[in-house]
């Protein structure tokens, strides 16, 4: 598979990369990796970090698959959290079996609403959804920043940030004193149930035609149109839901910086997983490990946690090559052939 | 420049040898016309004489100099440039602009457009070729027109054998004669001609001298006037037997026996003007069971909008649709399909496939198969399983896998996967755009008997093609559409003559 | 209300230099994707170039207490950038928006990694040495437009230059009609003996060594520090500009000035002490683009063949 290719290939050019900088990456990548499964705790870290990725990663699997490029899961997410935040105020006295569900269900709202405004400049004016989600993104960051200043500011008034989410809204934690928490395993299920939509049902098969060939498409009686807000909208509302799954589950409250960039590593974990389910999740939960692992090899071998980042853009650089026909055919000359011509 | 030859030219692709030890000499002052069938090798050749494709074997000789081309560029240089059949114009830029990017390396670095125009307009007066307004965008003109902007760039180039690749496939009769005197008044000036054609009647008129290919392999090279048009027909084609002219059409029910109401009926119908499409004026025919109604017409008189109004994709501005004699309310390519309305593309992997999909999942891109086979919310692998597997049987599709990519696929059983698709369920009305497009005789023949079967089940087929013989062997009456006018209906009996002027819309003028 | 367009007008000059500076790294990002767009490449990793570009820069004169070793620094690591890019996807054809995602996200770790590391985590801002401005001979005294037009760094006058030049270039050359066509119809660019990759690469070539150049300026002229991430989403900015002004060189710059008249005013909004607050005035730039994009939406006619891979027979 070129994924596990390129990520073989990313973490040879950059043990290169740091033994120029004279730094052993023996001990870098090894720390990484002990950082992140060494025990039980560093593995159920590596799980909590995995899964906004995994909720963002499927929202913009989702999208590529209907042919468009949601760009914007970061300003999605932050809605969403915003919106759990706002909305958890209102459920405190409600039990938890009403006020997660609905929390989500705000978040997930406020996900596809952000989302819809590209949905109709791309439908309607053709607007690229690339930059319409992007300028997005950074409309949300001032948005949240504004409200943790201002309205949504914690009642003691001393830092930039919201008051921590009621009892109610928050996600049981699993196995204490770890931070796994239910959004981990609702996650995997998540995962289940976009497959299952994609692949099984009538309504996925005709968002999946949208993104293989809109013409033929529109001309077998699809409605594309429609295909792509739906898609947008749903990919909005995942985003979305990450959020709000992130403050209920993790941090309890939100504040400025609150996404260290899920929306854009969403997008290197989704291109990883190959546009199928089961492959985000493989990428996810690597790229979860990565992240977790990130502050040992801080410590440890002293590399910065910058070059985290840089592993997962390498990867997603080697893939772009590997994943282009040229390779391919490279690949399956040297290869056992896979299919019978 | 007097002369070109090509020694044993050899060019073989991964599946197959284009090109099998192919030596022709042609000559300055020389029409010099290639014949063969689609498939048999023409294009190729010639490719490796303008410079695209580099030969496996064989050498090209200019004035007896081998010449290596590396490049389309390197092949201009030494004075051999081709007239593509789909032209290497840039649509955007004017004819002055197309034309000074063709001009020789020394040429200035500088784009003066008042000079350019007028250095435009004295090649034209020169080889008397007509050109309007050299500032216009390219995209702007007639195909006729751009076709002579690119022999102006070719001679621009300072080249002297002008290779020409099907040229009339998108001429008008009257067009072609203007080309064929053209290319005449070149020849007297010294240029070596080459056209490439499948076209037995243009070769006779037009050329000096003409090779026939098949298969990769130069069957003949004679002088044109020693050949009859049997003698080139089978030359092409070699000993099997011709295919017949004209197959028997099933009987038309008639008229009395059948109470029930035409399967579409177009009253009157306009398409909405828009930029750079022809407008369809007062379209109006009726389509019965069992018939097929042949439209013909030269490519870009209004085919794409018509085949777009027909199956939903344009709305009609004036004018009403009837399907089995109601009205149409909503007009979208759902509802159509709903009714029964299906469509075969002219180009299949643009318009009718998904590429990146299975064979299973293409049988299913179609509102109606789907709407059978996933009657509810789920789609069952195990109900896409059989049906794909009955479709793979019922029409012979091979590799008989549901779950290979259809890109593997030739473009034959493409083709098949197609029709597989839209004859699957409910075809009562069948929209078929030149449906045996890039297919090989065998495949050709297997879609016409298709679409023939579904007619003695009770369909009508709308048969839109640029190719008159298929229009001519399939259909009950035709239709010509010209500059988006549906003219007719005429029996396919009628003279090629009368047909051919009724595309130019000779008929028109007083 | 009547306040603050008194205000306005009497800073004129003010704003007006503000309006210059703030769009310069916005028309020389969007003056080299025009240019790669006109060949028919889309390469949104923009805002990965200005980013690096604005480390590479800040190191550089940092390293070498040297504004203009910083601007050199800058470019070539722009141009280092986009060779990495023309290679993927001219010769291996990768996916250009991949790619362009991609060079955004390393460019995100490589400058926090390398900042860090040699700036330390320390919370201050770093201090470089920075381009002194210009002043033009006579031309910096005339009333008003004086200061405002011709009192800057080289890298204003060079953007400003730049418009006309690759307008002439573009419409006016034999190379500017060749990489148009390539940008149309490479195939039949190819038929005419144009080379189709090597036009791209130079396209890009051009677009490495402005977009550098542009996050240089964004460190060393215009907030004379590095900040992690400070490109702030401009790259992208410049290429909602590129369709904004309808791929022509003078639309391009049309734009440009608008968005630095929107960030000049945003400036002199909150020093003004307008009452908004002030996250509000900061999304102006983001805001007018997504209204940028809209009202070009449709009836578009970017370069045919823009985005598509290249393959040769």
């Amino acid at each position: 598979m070129p994924s596990l290719l390129a990520v073989a290939s990313a973490l040879l050019a950059v043990s290169f990369g740091l033994w120029l900088s004279n730094t052993n990456p023996f001990i870098a990548l090894s720390a990484l990796f002990i950082g992140a499964i060494g025990d039980a705790y560093r593995l159920t870290e590596s799980l909590v970090k995995a899964s906004p990725l995994l909720y963002t990663g499927l929202a913009v699997t989702l999208a590529l698959h209907a042919g468009v490029w949601n760009i914007g899961a970061e300003g999605q997410l932050l809605l969403g959290a915003l919106a759990a935040v706002g909305v958890g105020r209102y459920v405190a006295a409600l039990p938890p079996i009403l006020a997660i569900p609905l929390v989500c269900s705000a978040a997930m709202l406020a996900g596809g609403l952000w989302a819809a405004l590209p949905a109709y400049l791309k439908t309607q004016r053709g607007v690229s959804e690339v930059l319409s989600t992007i300028m997005l993104n950074f409309i949300a960051a001032s948005l949240l920043s504004y409200c943790v200043h201002g309205p949504l500011k914690e009642s003691t008034g001393q830092y930039p940030q919201t008051d921590p989410v009621p009892a109610a809204t928050h996600l049981p934690r699993l196995l204490p004193p770890t931070r796994l928490h239910l959004g981990v395993p609702l996650s995997f299920l998540c995962t289940l149930a976009v497959s299952c939509v994609l692949f099984r049902t009538k309504a996925g098969f005709r968002l999946r035609a949208t993104g293989a060939n809109p013409l033929a498409a529109q001309l077998a009686g699809i409605v594309v149109k429609r295909e792509i807000n739906r898609a947008l909208l749903l990919s909005g509302a995942l985003a979305g839901l990450a959020g709000a799954i992130e403050v209920t589950g993790v941090t309890l409250r939100v504040y400025e910086r609150f996404s260290p960039g899920y929306g854009y590593t969403a997008i290197a974990v989704a291109l990883v997983g190959q546009k199928s389910p089961s492959g985000v999740l493989f990428a996810a939960l690597f790229f979860g490990a990565l992240e977790a692992g990130s502050g040992t090899m801080q410590r440890v071998a002293g590399v910065s946690s910058g070059l985290v980042a840089i592993i997962q853009a390498t990867i997603v650089f080697f893939l772009a090559g590997y994943s282009t026909e040229a390779v391919q055919r490279l690949l399956s000359r040297l290869h056992m052939p896979r299919h019978n011509p | 420049m007097q002369q070109v030859s090509l020694r044993d030219i050899t060019k073989s692709f991964p599946h197959t040898r284009a090109v099998d030890q192919v030596s022709i000499t042609f000559r300055a002052g020389e029409i010099h016309a290639i014949l063969g069938e689609n498939g048999a090798g023409k294009s190729t050749l010639m490719h490796i004489l303008s410079g695209l494709y580099r030969p496996d074997a064989g050498a090209i000789f200019i004035d007896n100099q081998p010449q290596t081309f590396s490049s389309p560029r390197a092949a201009l240089a030494a004075g051999i440039a081709m007239v593509h059949q789909h032209f290497m114009l840039v649509p955007s830029l004017s004819v002055a602009e197309n034309v000074f990017l063709a001009l020789p390396r020394r040429s200035p670095l500088l784009v003066r457009r008042h000079l350019l125009s007028q250095h435009i307009r004295q090649l034209a007066n020169r080889y008397r070729i007509p050109i309007d307004s050299p500032d216009v965008p390219v995209s702007t003109l007639s195909i006729g027109a751009q076709q002579r902007v690119e022999i102006l760039k070719a001679l621009a180039s300072e080249a002297r054998c002008l290779i020409l690749d099907e040229p009339t496939a998108v001429l008008t009769p009257a067009e072609v004669e203007d080309l064929f005197r053209t290319l005449q008044g070149l020849k007297q000036e010294g240029y070596l001609i080459i056209l490439i054609t499948h076209k037995i009647p243009e070769v006779l008129a037009c050329s000096d001298q003409l090779s026939v290919l098949r298969h990769g392999r130069l069957v003949t090279t004679l002088p044109t006037a020693t050949c009859t048009a049997e003698q080139l027909a089978r030359c092409m084609i070699g000993d099997a037997p011709l295919p017949p002219l004209r197959r028997s059409l099933p009987q038309l029910p008639p008229q009395e026996s059948s109470p029930s109401p035409p399967l579409l009926t177009f009253e009157n119908v306009w398409s909405h003007p828009l930029h750079n499409r022809v407008t369809l004026h007062d379209i109006s025919f009726t389509l019965q069971a069992g018939e097929v109604m042949g439209i013909a017409g030269v490519d870009g008189n209004g085919q794409t909008e018509l085949t777009e109004l027909l199956i939903g994709l344009q709305t009609p501005a004036r004018g009403t649709v009837r399907l089995a004699g109601q009205p149409l309310v909503t007009y979208t390519p759902a509802v159509l399909r709903t009714a029964g309305v299906c469509l075969i593309p002219q180009d299949r992997q643009r318009e009718g496939l998904a590429l990146s999909f299975t064979v299973a999942e293409n049988l299913l891109l179609n509102v109606s198969c789907l709407a059978v086979v996933a009657p509810g919310f789920w789609l069952a692998p195990r109900a896409v399983q059989r049906f794909a597997a009955r479709q793979i049987t019922r029409f012979g599709i091979t590799p008989p896998s549901p779950t290979q990519p259809v890109s593997t696929l030739s473009g034959g059983n493409q083709q098949r996967v197609v029709i597989a698709r839209e004859l699957a369920y409910n075809a009562r009305v069948i929209i078929a755009v030149h449906p045996s497009r890039g297919l090989d005789i065998s495949a050709s023949r297997y879609v016409h008997d298709e679409l023939l079967a579904c007619c003695s089940r009770g369909a009508g087929i709308i048969l839109i093609s640029t190719d008159l013989d298929e229009v001519l062997t399939l259909s009950h009456r035709i239709y010509i559409l010209y500059q988006g006018r549906l003219l007719g209906p005429i029996e396919p009996t009628a003279s090629r003559e009368h047909i051919g002027r009724m595309m130019t819309g000779t008929w028109m003028t007083y | 209300m009547a306040a603050f367009f008194f205000s306005l007008l009497s800073q004129t000059d003010a704003l007006l230099h503000a309006t210059v500076v703030a769009s310069t790294p916005l028309l020389l990002g969007a003056l080299g994707e025009t240019a790669v767009q006109r060949t028919g490449v889309i390469n949104i990793g923009l805002e990965g170039i200005l980013l690096l570009g604005a480390f590479a820069g800040a190191a550089g004169a940092y390293l070498t207490n040297s504004a203009t070793v910083g601007l050199l620094l800058g470019s070539l690591s722009g141009v280092a950038c986009v060779l990495l890019f023309a290679l993927l996807t001219q010769c291996f054809q990768a996916d250009q928006i991949v790619v362009g995602i991609s060079t955004n996200l390393l460019a995100l770790g490589l400058t926090s990694t390398f900042y860090r590391g040699l700036f330390g985590v320390t919370g201050q801002a770093i201090t470089v040495p920075t381009v002194q401005p210009v002043p033009l001979p006579f031309l910096h005294t005339l009333p008003v437009i004086g200061p405002g037009l011709f009192h800057h760094t080289v890298l204003v006058y060079l953007a400003m230059l730049l418009v006309p030049l690759t307008h002439f270039f573009f419409f006016h050359t034999r190379a500017g009609l060749q990489a148009q066509a390539v940008g149309e119809y490479p195939q039949a660019a190819e038929t005419l003996g144009i080379p189709v990759i090597l036009v791209r690469t130079s396209a890009l070539v051009f677009e490495g060594l402005l977009g550098g150049l542009a996050g240089a300026y964004l460190s060393l002229a215009y907030a004379n520090t590095f900040i992690e991430g400070m490109s702030a989403g401009r790259g992208f900015i410049a290429l909602a500009l590129v369709i904004f002004g309808r791929w022509h060189p003078l639309g391009v710059l049309g734009g440009a000035l608008f968005f630095g008249a929107a960030t000049a005013l945003q400036f002199h909004l909150q020093a003004v002490g307008f009452t908004i607050p002030y996250q509000f005035i900061l999304m102006l730039p983001y805001v007018f683009t997504l209204l940028a994009l809209a009202l070009s939406g449709t009836h578009l006619s970017p370069p045919a063949a823009l985005g598509q891979p290249y393959r040769r027979e």
